[in-house]
């Protein structure tokens, strides 16, 4: 189909001139980067789910006032990270009801479905779960320039863009943000030379 | 490892560095071996489960209802500016050179105010300066409704669809309003709405198209509440009258906190349709007190920021912040 070979920005036009299909190609485009964003920040599949959804419909809604000023993926992850962390509010102040009696799940109180390759590579699974929990631990603001750079691939200057700082702040909060992921994996030496008492500062 | 060495591996990573920098960094052991550390993790953080099928069809499919609600909303705004357009000539003709047009326009409009009315609740107004004043009535005629206007003895069904779809896609007061308009509204009473608010959506346009640039950067100086007093209660959350205009810094925090609440608890009404980028994340209208004056703003919490922020109308510049303080449980 030709609407495979359009750039974002061709479809986007379209989209904005009401072409259904340009906006059903955008959305198909960007949907598992955007779930990719989600899971990372909101944690659990159902709100990853949920909150990429919500993130679909708010760029639909949103569409005409894309004024191309950034990349197309730039905005429509800016608007998947508001609403992951939206997400993660919510989630936060939801009763948690945990089952007496059996392990606690290591994502945020939200147990994951049971994964269907889990018997296939049991030590990715541990992995994921591992670096769902250190990322549950992580404030949200590193959390977010960190997701953003190693999930959703935006460079310094397009998170700084998203985030509205400088990018002298999100170069901090990726490098704290990773060196709390990394104590909190356990990966990193526990030597005299690791400077965890004084981690980079915000500029 | 120091700081900067750390720094330095993790912007050698993302790609980051000038090419002396990197030089300068491949040539660190203790920094290449750091880089490596990092594109462990890099690939952990990265390596996410693949979205179930279904889910990604249900967002798409959810995503592509709210872009048909959308399409007929655009629709309707569109026949509605032009008929807005064809209305404003009409209705002056009307009164004085062709009362016999009296019947077919009382209905149309109607029908014209009743979209009006659902496109002033909220649809689009920004574009709507761009469509031709200028234009005879005529001429609309001629190239929008070929079918409809011309044919005076009675709205086609083309015209009297816009007007459902409007209707449609308006939610329930916007419902009301059409219906009873529709059915109730005298010829007058719609010549006169229908003059007055294309009088106001070009002058919203007009506001727009001249790129309004007022930006106001002042903190609020009004009459601080002593409950609202920094000096007074520190940082801490103050209780808010939510009725009451906003005149400190902590207030605007409180209350869009409160907002917040209020939205998680689902009790926030439609937030307002605006024409400011959608990452202000916009909850409500509000008075706040600016340089002694009452100055409406829009508010908009930033949760990434933890700010709360009062956004200009015209502009969607942010005119003065507050503190976004933690949200109580529902």
């Amino acid at each position: 189909m030709r609407t495979y070979d359009r750039t974002d920005d061709e479809l986007v036009t379209a989209a904005q001139q009401g072409d259904a299909a340009a906006m059903d190609q955008l959305l198909r485009r960007h949907y598992d980067r955007v779930h990719a964003v989600c899971r990372r920040i909101a944690g659990g599949t159902r709100d990853a789910d949920d909150a990429a959804q919500e993130a679909m419909i708010r760029v639909v809604r949103n569409i005409d006032r894309f004024d191309g000023r950034s990349a197309f993926g730039t905005w429509v992850y800016r608007i998947a990270t508001n609403t992951a962390l939206d997400e993660l509010r919510k989630r936060k102040r939801r009763p948690q009801l945990h089952v007496i009696g059996t392990d606690d799940d290591a994502d945020g109180g939200h147990r994951e479905p049971a994964d269907e390759f889990a018997h296939r590579n049991v030590e990715a699974v541990a992995d994921r779960l591992s670096i769902d929990a250190a990322l549950a631990e992580l404030p949200d603001e590193f959390k977010a320039a960190v997701v953003m750079r190693d999930v959703g691939d935006l460079d310094y200057a397009e998170i700084a863009a998203v985030v509205d700082i400088p990018i002298g702040t999100v170069k901090s909060r990726i490098a704290r943000g990773r060196r709390i992921l990394m104590d909190q994996l356990g990966n990193r030496e526990t030597t005299s030379e690791r400077p965890t008492d004084n981690p980079p500062t915000e500029p | 490892m120091n700081d900067d060495q750390f720094l330095l591996a993790n912007a050698y990573l993302d790609g980051e560095l000038t090419n002396d920098e990197r030089r300068i960094a491949e040539a660190d052991p203790a920094v290449m071996a750091e880089v490596e550390s990092l594109r462990d993790l890099q690939a952990l953080v990265g390596d996410v489960p693949e979205p179930e099928p279904e889910a990604r069809e249900a967002a798409i499919d959810a995503a592509m209802a709210e872009f048909a609600r959308r399409d007929v909303a655009m629709t309707t705004m569109t026949t509605m500016t032009t008929m807005t357009t064809m209305t404003t000539t009409d209705a002056t003709a009307a009164t004085s050179v062709r009362p016999a047009n009296r019947s077919f326009s009382s209905r149309y409009l109607a029908i014209a105010a009743a979209v009006v009315a659902i496109g002033l609740l909220g649809v689009i107004v920004a574009n709507v300066g761009s469509q031709g004043d200028d234009d005879s009535a005529a001429d609309v005629a001629d190239s929008d409704f070929p079918e409809s206007v011309t044919d005076e003895a009675q709205p086609t069904e083309a015209t009297a669809d816009a007007a459902d779809d409007a209707v449609d896609a308006g939610d329930a007061a916007a419902t009301a309003v059409a219906e009873e308009m529709s059915d109730e509204m005298s010829l007058e009473m719609a010549s006169d709405m229908s003059s007055d608010m294309s009088a106001e959506l070009a002058d919203t346009a007009q506001d727009t198209s001249s790129n309004a640039t007022t930006v106001m950067t002042a903190e609020p100086t009004g009459d601080i509440d002593p409950a609202y007093d920094t000096a007074q209660i520190g940082d801490r959350r103050p209780a808010i009258d939510v009725e009451a205009p906003i005149t400190g810094d902590l207030q605007l925090g409180a209350f869009g906190t409160y907002l917040l609440e209020e939205q998680f608890a689902g009790r926030l009404p439609a937030t307002p349709n605006t024409r400011c980028p959608p990452e202000l994340n916009i909850l409500d209208e509000k008075d706040i007190v600016l340089n002694g004056t009452d100055t409406d703003v829009y508010i908009a919490v930033q949760e990434i920021e933890q700010r709360v922020l009062a956004v200009d109308r015209q502009t969607c510049s942010p005119v003065v912040d507050g503190p976004l303080f933690t949200p109580d449980a529902p």
